[in-house]
């Protein structure tokens, strides 16, 4: 099948925009509702952020973001990296019921991500962090 | 994003409007600094025309919200709907802030 969107570049700061941009265009042109769209472009921020902030100790290395439509109609991005393992399906939360000053406010980001998106599947494979995002056009609520 | 502000009474009530995101939040930060270092000691962010929030801008207002508790002032929050407000009780913010309906009654509240 061929992918939508296929793009890799530099995990840095500057590239979130236009990456996280690229998701929410498909997502617009596929006919999203408002919400969902700005579902889309939330959780996709949010996974870019974490890669870009934490996947590489040495603050270099890629990022690469793709999109199909997978068999059931849903839209799916996938988000890879080489950096450090990291499966954001299974990482705490930002802990909810502590006081502001003492939460995991990193957790944050994780907590949008999987409340934003519809689906969530992580894999590692050849040392490759692999976070598949799938979202439902029919969905309104996650 | 774009920054409205205006001032009632002794109070700076900031209102950002579109998205407040990674990129967009150092201008609501360095508003609020300024801010600060004029003296201001009483604030409120209007978030009634703010349409989209991620994790760095939650950030970005809660960073504001410690500054001023540390010069003894407040900062309130109003008019939070759709996704925004969601965004603030998903992360569990919403706990910490007490969030008003809209300017008129942060105003009564400070």
């Amino acid at each position: 099948m061929k992918p939508l969107l296929n793009i890799v570049l530099p995990a840095s700061q500057e590239h979130m925009e236009p990456l996280r941009d690229a998701a929410t265009a498909i997502a617009r042109e596929s006919g999203f509702s408002a919400e969902l769209i700005a579902r889309v472009e939330l959780a996709v921020e949010e996974a870019l952020t974490n890669v870009i902030l934490h996947a590489y100790a040495d603050g270099t290395g890629n990022v690469s973001l793709s999109c199909i439509y997978d068999d059931g109609g849903q839209l799916a991005f996938t988000l890879t990296d080489s950096g450090v393992a990291f499966d954001p399906t299974a990482a705490a939360s930002a802990g909810k019921g502590l006081s502001t000053g003492k939460r995991a406010v990193g957790g944050v980001g994780i907590d949008l991500l999987r409340h934003n998106a519809d689906r969530l599947s992580y894999r590692r494979t050849n040392g490759k962090n692999i976070l598949e995002l799938m979202f439902n056009p029919e969905s309104g609520q996650p | 994003m774009e920054l409205f502000e205006q001032r009632r009474r002794n109070v700076l009530i900031i209102s950002p409007v579109g998205k407040m995101d990674a990129v967009t939040v150092t201008e609501f930060s360095h508003r609020f600094d300024a801010g600060i270092e004029a003296g201001d000691t009483l604030f409120i962010v209007d978030l009634s025309r703010l349409d989209y929030i991620s994790s760095a801008g939650l950030r970005g207002v809660l960073t504001a919200f410690k500054k001023a508790g540390a010069k003894q002032g407040r900062l309130l929050l109003c008019g939070l709907t759709g996704l925004v407000r969601e965004a603030f009780h998903v992360s569990g913010f919403l706990t910490h802030f007490t969030t008003y309906d809209n300017v008129d009654e942060a105003l009564d509240a400070l």
